[in-house]
């Protein structure tokens, strides 16, 4: 009889799980069983708030479970963000004390019945189990909303790039750059593309680690296989000139934009290609980055906004000239020498064709983390930092009046909901 | 998207087994009788398959539509709520999971059209959007569902099975969603089981010179290292549903659904 390899395929038990195939089911068994009793329950009014219609349940018989109460089973701090489809809350555990952070879903007002943002958010995070993205621990229900409960982190980028004291040394920005790019790495080798790569949505805690958030956005992409995708993701000032150009046709290289731009605001402290629309934001990046012409990006012509805005005198590229040597008149205390590592890296990803940016994984492997010496220790520092730093405390603090030289977010009007792409 | 079944909710949260299932049935079980159960399992899924046709939905979307359906009846009885808005909801929500999304309207209009000579359908679509709250709390908010097509066209190409072959076992495994193995086994195991359905009913059409045409398929399933009293189990199940609907009849099932729901 000829030796038959092994079948293997994504699906099939290889190695370890291969004689998992009944135990599986016996070890769940117990889980699953259900209180029939539940099924007497009758509608109590306590249980639903008033704008939901009663009669379709009872009609139905519907059993109302009496399920766990959020807020019975965390205390919520206060509010710390405010997501595409709902508010964020700090909060408590009351069972082990640890810190969570609540999501909460906005369930009224919404005539397509549960935001398909939200529902691909939590299809992608029960996926993405990996120490670079900010895992959801369970979801709760309770009176007509839905609470994602996250593990919680202290800060949010945003949030400590815009501390009036706090400023990160080289070594601390390039180990969270690098973080930031293993969670890219991961998300594009599962097929994800985010969406939305900003500040506000990589939240750093005290112990210096970096997580990818907010999967409101993001989507299953193909690779080798181009998609009529919306050209309305991706906060304005994180958004690439394809996009910028009307592309529906795109891939990683939409997130490794956005990337280099939180990269140079590691250096800047600030968002450099800050536009107030999309015209502006395209040519803010032209002045830096230069023009695009078919020499250097030969597919641009093609692009369907291209025609439109076109532009009217070329400009080259000052990048280098601007950033090797950076002094900012606003903020004197920013002014640094940036290496020749970071600068080719930064050159890289920013680079107006797609298709010359590198991968994530290809851009750690950059001299800038490879050869240059500079340790990668993670920031302990961020310990000292008291308080939690979140953009949206942040943004509330400057409100307040104590408004210094940053400025306030880009944040434009993103994919609307019912979306199909 | 790349990932392992073993690591998904649907292997770690969603694989039952037979006793949960029978105890979801107890309270329906007090009317009328389990084979009376399997024919209102089979119209609702071919209710659903009705109205999944008039959408044009991928036979993937379909698929999911009735494992969610499925699920939600292993903890409610089909006595003490209205399958015909479940099964409309559960295709909305399958058709939002798989990224193939209709305007609840049109829902709600499809599933009029199906079932209008059966009784009409009285939700509009505020009930639809409400009920799919409580769809997802049954669910347990674990949405992604895994289904036997991929391994299928997988083992089928490794084994070189031609086209007629492929389709033989491709309709095997639509008809298993009418048994409750997408409740009970992982999906490959399912794909098997329906290439050996068609290996020993003699549909599977080997290309000369392939795997399949070279080596003694008993040989190969022995070399798989999967659970064959598995396999058996799930076969048995699949040719169990091909006997209860050789005499299926829609009238009849009808006069049933309408014993099961007002018989005191």
């Amino acid at each position: 009889m000829p030796t038959w390899p092994r079948y293997s395929y994504d699906g099939l038990p290889t190695g370890p799980a291969a004689d998992r195939n009944n135990t599986v089911v016996a070890a769940d068994s117990q889980a699953n069983v259900r209180v029939q009793s539940d099924a007497c329950h009758t509608l109590g009014v306590d249980n639903i708030s008033p704008n939901i219609n009663l009669n379709v349940l009872k009609n139905i018989g519907y059993p109302v479970k009496a399920s766990d109460e959020p807020t019975e089973k965390y205390e919520k701090i206060g509010q710390v963000g405010e997501g595409t489809y709902g508010k964020v809350y700090k909060a408590r555990s009351k069972v082990t004390g640890e810190l969570v952070a609540l999501k909460r879903i906005r369930m009224e007002s919404e005539k397509e019945g549960f935001p398909i943002t939200a529902m691909r958010e939590i299809k992608l995070l029960q996926k993405l189990r990996h120490k670079r993205i900010v895992q959801l621990s369970e979801i709760m229900v309770s009176k007509g909303s839905v609470y994602m409960v996250l593990e919680y982190m202290d800060h949010d980028l945003t949030g400590v790039l815009g501390h009036p004291e706090f400023r990160f040394e080289p070594a601390q920005a390039k180990s969270l750059i690098k973080q930031m790019l293993e969670g890219v790495a991961f998300l594009h080798h599962m097929g994800v593309l985010h969406r939305d790569i900003k500040g506000s949505n990589l939240l750093l805690n005290k112990k210096g680690e970096l997580k990818i958030a907010d999967f409101g956005l993001a989507r299953i992409f193909q690779k080798r296989r181009t998609h009529d995708y919306t050209n309305r993701v991706i906060t304005l000032w994180y958004r690439p000139p394809e996009l910028l150009l009307g592309a529906t046709a795109y891939g990683p290289a939409v997130d490794m934009w956005s990337v280099g731009c939180i990269m140079l605001e590691f250096f800047t402290g600030k968002p450099v290609f800050n536009g107030s629309d999309e015209i502006s934001q395209l040519e803010i990046i032209y002045k830096i980055m230069g023009t695009p012409d078919e020499t250097i990006w030969p597919t641009v012509v093609d692009l369907p906004w291209w025609e439109l805005m076109r532009p009217k005198q070329p400009l080259p590229a000052k990048f280098r000239e601007l950033f090797a040597r950076y002094v900012d008149y606003e903020v004197l205390q920013q002014c640094f020498l940036m290496s020749d590592g970071a600068l080719e890296l930064l050159e890289a990803l920013l680079a107006l064709d797609p298709s010359k940016r590198p991968s994530a994984s290809d851009a750690l492997k950059f001299p800038y983390f490879v050869a240059e010496s500079l340790d990668t220790g993670s920031p302990a520092n961020l310990l000292e930092i008291t308080g939690d730093w979140h953009e949206y405390e942040s943004k509330r603090k400057r409100k307040s009046g104590t408004s210094s030289a940053l400025n306030g977010n880009g944040d434009v009007k993103k994919a609307s909901v019912t979306d199909k792409r | 998207m790349a990932a392992n079944f073993w690591t998904s909710s649907h292997s770690q949260h969603w694989l039952l087994d037979r006793w949960t299932i029978v105890q979801s049935r107890q309270e329906d079980l007090k009317y009328v009788s389990e084979v009376d159960i399997v024919k209102l399992n089979i119209w609702f899924c071919n209710l659903i398959q009705k109205l999944a046709k008039r959408l044009q939905l991928r036979q993937q979307v379909v698929a999911t539509a009735f494992v969610y359906f499925k699920r939600f009846y292993t903890k409610n009885s089909y006595r003490s709520t209205d399958p015909m808005l479940v099964m409309a909801t559960c295709v909305y929500l399958a058709c939002k999971i798989e990224e193939c999304p209709h305007h609840i309207k049109m829902i709600v209009q499809e599933t009029k059209h199906v079932l209008q000579d059966i009784g009409g359908f009285r939700y509009d679509s505020s009930s639809v959007a409400e009920f799919e709250f409580y769809l997802l709390e049954e669910l347990e908010f674990y949405l992604i569902v895994w289904h036997p097509y991929r391994s299928l066209t997988h083992f089928a190409t490794e084994l070189g099975i031609r086209e007629a072959g492929l389709q033989y076992a491709w309709f095997i495994v639509n008809d298993s969603y009418r048994t409750d193995v997408c409740l009970l086994y992982p999906p490959h195991m399912i794909a098997l089981a329906a290439i050996y359905i068609t290996v020993v009913l003699k549909h599977a059409d080997f290309a000369p010179g392939s795997v399949g045409d070279k080596l003694d398929m008993r040989q190969w399933f022995a070399d798989l290292n999967v659970d064959m009293a598995a396999i058996v189990e799930i076969v048995q199940d699949i040719l169990g549903i091909y006997e209860i609907w050789g005499d299926w009849r829609e009238d009849k099932v009808i006069a049933l659904w309408k014993e099961l729901k007002h018989r005191s």
